[in-house]
């Protein structure tokens, strides 16, 4: 049986974003189905320790989510501030 | 006397037009540090209860830290302070930049003004030399001419200038006190303060090294700042603030149409005006304030509209307050009246915040065209919003009531528009969700400043108000104190910075009890009891009890009476303040002063 590949479109945002310095950002990540949002955190060698929210297409996503072709998937660190 | 102070504190009488110089002692510095405590203590001793905070009586106070002007990342912050001519109470703003590092390099560790010139002045200090010089060929003009009219009357480019705007010199009551065009001290009113007493402006040159006892921890934190940007500043070096608001709509707390509804339609609308998309696009550059490797300030700049970097870009606070709460998602607009604020001198947030509380109003009928002069008050206009800067700047129009701030704007139109107004102590709340942020939850209702995000009712933040650090630098409080010890040469432990940053706060307590505000006061508005009208947060009321509770246990925490917050006997004495107490009479109260454990003081957070 051959794995089926998916194609999900990823951004970072905030103090995450480092993982991507230098590089696109979104980017189009090529994963296999089944992919959850912790798979591909640790794809990308993000710190687990980092605080960080998910999101996939606009709505609040937990780390256990699986991926679906064609989804759009923020990873952020929140921190605002200044006037 | 010990070094990180120059014993010099300049007074100005601008009644009589005169000045002198203040040695306060080593004693003075030990007991009120800086910023916040120095800032009550001139309120405290020297204006008399109950002026109006445009009498010629109050005071405006610069205040300076131990540590500002000293080669440390995050160094160049100073304190403003004043009677509040929004909330009647404690008004305190911080600024970044450049001009608070002059005046400590001029050889002054703060200014006291008090009087009213007869005419527009300016004050003009280069090093120890003092003058007070005639402003009229400034009053009236915008931020940008004003500074390069000074500039040029002194043939050098080099000199910091803070200045009250045209909103400050028209007594707009959240009017801010702009340096370097694009850093702020924007809370509480204190431009309109300045503008009170015909002071335009305060020109420093200052060519001296701040005295230091040892810069070892200044070096190594230094060192420290560069050689882990990555790791420990990437967000605020590459983007600044305002990098992450897709998070806030996801989790519901977008501060969303008069902190209605906690989200908008999308995400992608929200990106539209955050700060990647900013670097992307409209940002020419990142800067940063004195001394600082962190650069955390963007610039933007938009020739088709007319945006210049010198006004640097829209901050998270300015997104909020003139984006999302108001429905703005047009960003060439945003940078617009980002920029547009900063030429009159008007704090983003409590206008923002005040056009919101008119764009609901309207839509619920509340307010009318009768009222507003035929404009019509609706979500999303970015044009109005621009529109409606200099007619507030200049109080022209329906702008003279929005120039009084929501809480009075409301009271002045009546029909429980004041149900929508969002404040504590008449000051219009920061862009943080107290029913999803439990560090701004404890804040907000007993800041002293009222609805302010950096008005620290706790101790970190308090505690970097008054040594002069900026609160976006990582330092853990070890390293404050290492810091602080090393300007100084004293040594400070962290709990005598804790008991520090209490004292601070008790004597900002003991102005505003003065004032005639009380435990009523330190509530939140209506409609922070209502559930967020949208997405996960909405099933999530905030109780009056909750808040309650939780307002005594802070009161508790600073040896402040549990029910009233007036301060007990055993805290005065503690922290010898029984003669800024008088007014209390016999009302302090007695009582035991629950001690709490260096560490054991509440949630921080690491916004701003």
């Amino acid at each position: 049986m051959v794995a089926t590949v998916i194609r999900v479109r990823v951004s970072l945002h905030g103090d995450v974003h480092r993982y991507r310095r230098g590089r696109p950002d979104p980017f189009e990540a090529e994963l296999l189905e089944g992919t959850s949002i912790a798979d591909l955190v640790r794809e990308i060698g993000i710190d687990p320790a980092m605080k960080v929210t998910f999101g996939v297409n606009g709505e609040l996503a937990s780390e256990g989510a699986v991926l679906r072709d064609g989804d759009e998937v923020l990873i952020l660190t929140p921190m605002e501030g200044g006037a | 006397m010990p070094t990180g102070y120059w014993n010099r504190v300049l007074h100005v009488d601008l009644t009589n037009g005169t000045t002198r110089v203040e040695e306060p002692g080593e004693g003075f510095y030990r007991k009120h540090m800086g910023g916040r405590a120095m800032i009550a203590h001139y309120l405290l001793d020297e204006t008399p209860a109950g002026i109006d905070a445009f009498d010629a009586q109050n005071r405006l106070i610069f205040a300076l830290g131990p540590l500002t002007g000293t080669p440390v990342p995050g160094a160049g912050r100073h304190s403003v302070g004043a009677k509040s001519p929004i909330t009647g109470g404690f008004g305190e703003s911080e600024a970044g930049g450049f001009w608070g590092a002059e005046l400590k390099k001029a050889g002054w560790d703060g200014i006291v003004v008090k009087g009213k010139a007869s005419h527009p002045v300016y004050l003009w200090i280069n090093d120890q030399s003092v003058e007070i010089r005639d402003a009229g060929h400034l009053w009236g003009r915008l931020t940008d001419d004003v500074e390069t009219r000074i500039r040029e009357d002194h043939g050098d480019r080099w000199i910091r200038i803070a200045q009250c705007g045209i909103a400050g010199e028209n007594l707009v009551r959240y009017a801010c006190i702009a340096n370097d065009l694009n850093e702020i001290a924007g809370r509480t009113g204190l431009g309109a303060v300045m503008g009170s007493k015909n002071l335009k402006a305060i020109a420093v040159r200052g060519k001296r090294m701040v005295p230091m006892a040892n810069s070892e921890a200044h070096k190594e934190t230094a060192k420290w700042v560069s050689s882990t940007m990555d790791e420990v500043h990437y967000n605020f070096h590459h983007f600044g603030t305002g990098a992450a608001l897709a998070a806030k709509q996801m989790e519901g707390h977008l501060i969303a149409f008069n902190f209605r509804d906690g989200q908008w339609d999308s995400v992608e609308r929200v990106q539209k005006i955050d700060a990647k998309t900013i670097a992307s696009t409209v940002r020419v550059k990142m800067d940063g304030c004195y001394a600082c490797s962190v650069r955390c300030k963007k610039r933007v700049k938009i020739d088709s509209h007319e945006v210049r970097p010198e006004f640097g870009g829209p901050e998270y606070e300015t997104i909020g307050a003139i984006g999302t709460n108001v429905g703005v998602d047009d960003l060439v607009q945003v940078c617009k009246a980002n920029q547009w604020l900063n030429l009159v001198g008007m704090d983003s947030i409590s206008f923002g915040c005040t056009v919101a509380w008119a764009m609901e109003c309207f839509e619920l009928g509340l307010l009318t065209p009768e009222d507003t002069g035929g404009l019509e008050f609706k979500w999303g206009d970015g044009i109005l919003l621009n529109d409606l800067i200099p007619l507030v700047a200049r109080r022209e129009g329906f702008g003279d009531v929005l120039a009084e701030g929501a809480l009075r704007a409301a009271r002045k139109i009546g029909r429980d528009t004041e149900n929508y107004v969002v404040h504590i102590k008449g000051l219009e709340m920061a862009m943080h969700d107290p029913r999803a942020m439990e560090a701004m939850r404890l804040n907000y209702p007993v800041t002293p400043t009222g609805g302010d995000h950096t008005g620290a009712a706790h101790h970190r933040t308090s505690n970097r108000n008054t040594v002069g650090l900026c609160q976006f630098l990582q330092y853990d409080e070890q390293r404050v104190a290492r810091l602080l010890n090393g300007a100084t040469g004293w040594e400070t432990s962290q709990a005598e910075l804790e008991e520090q940053s209490s004292r601070g706060l008790t004597m900002a307590r003991l102005f505003n009890l003065r004032e005639g505000l009380s435990r009523k006061d330190d509530v939140f508005p209506p409609r922070i009891h209502e559930p967020i009208r949208k997405g996960p947060l909405s099933n999530k009321v905030l109780t009056r009890e909750q808040i309650a509770a939780e307002t005594e246990a802070y009161y508790e925490k600073h040896g402040w009476e549990k029910t009233t917050g007036i301060p007990l006997a055993e805290t005065l004495d503690s922290h010898d303040l029984r003669a800024y107490a008088g007014f209390l009479g016999a009302k302090i109260p007695t009582g035991r002063r629950v001690l709490v454990g260096a560490r054991g003081t509440g949630p921080e957070h690491v916004e701003e």
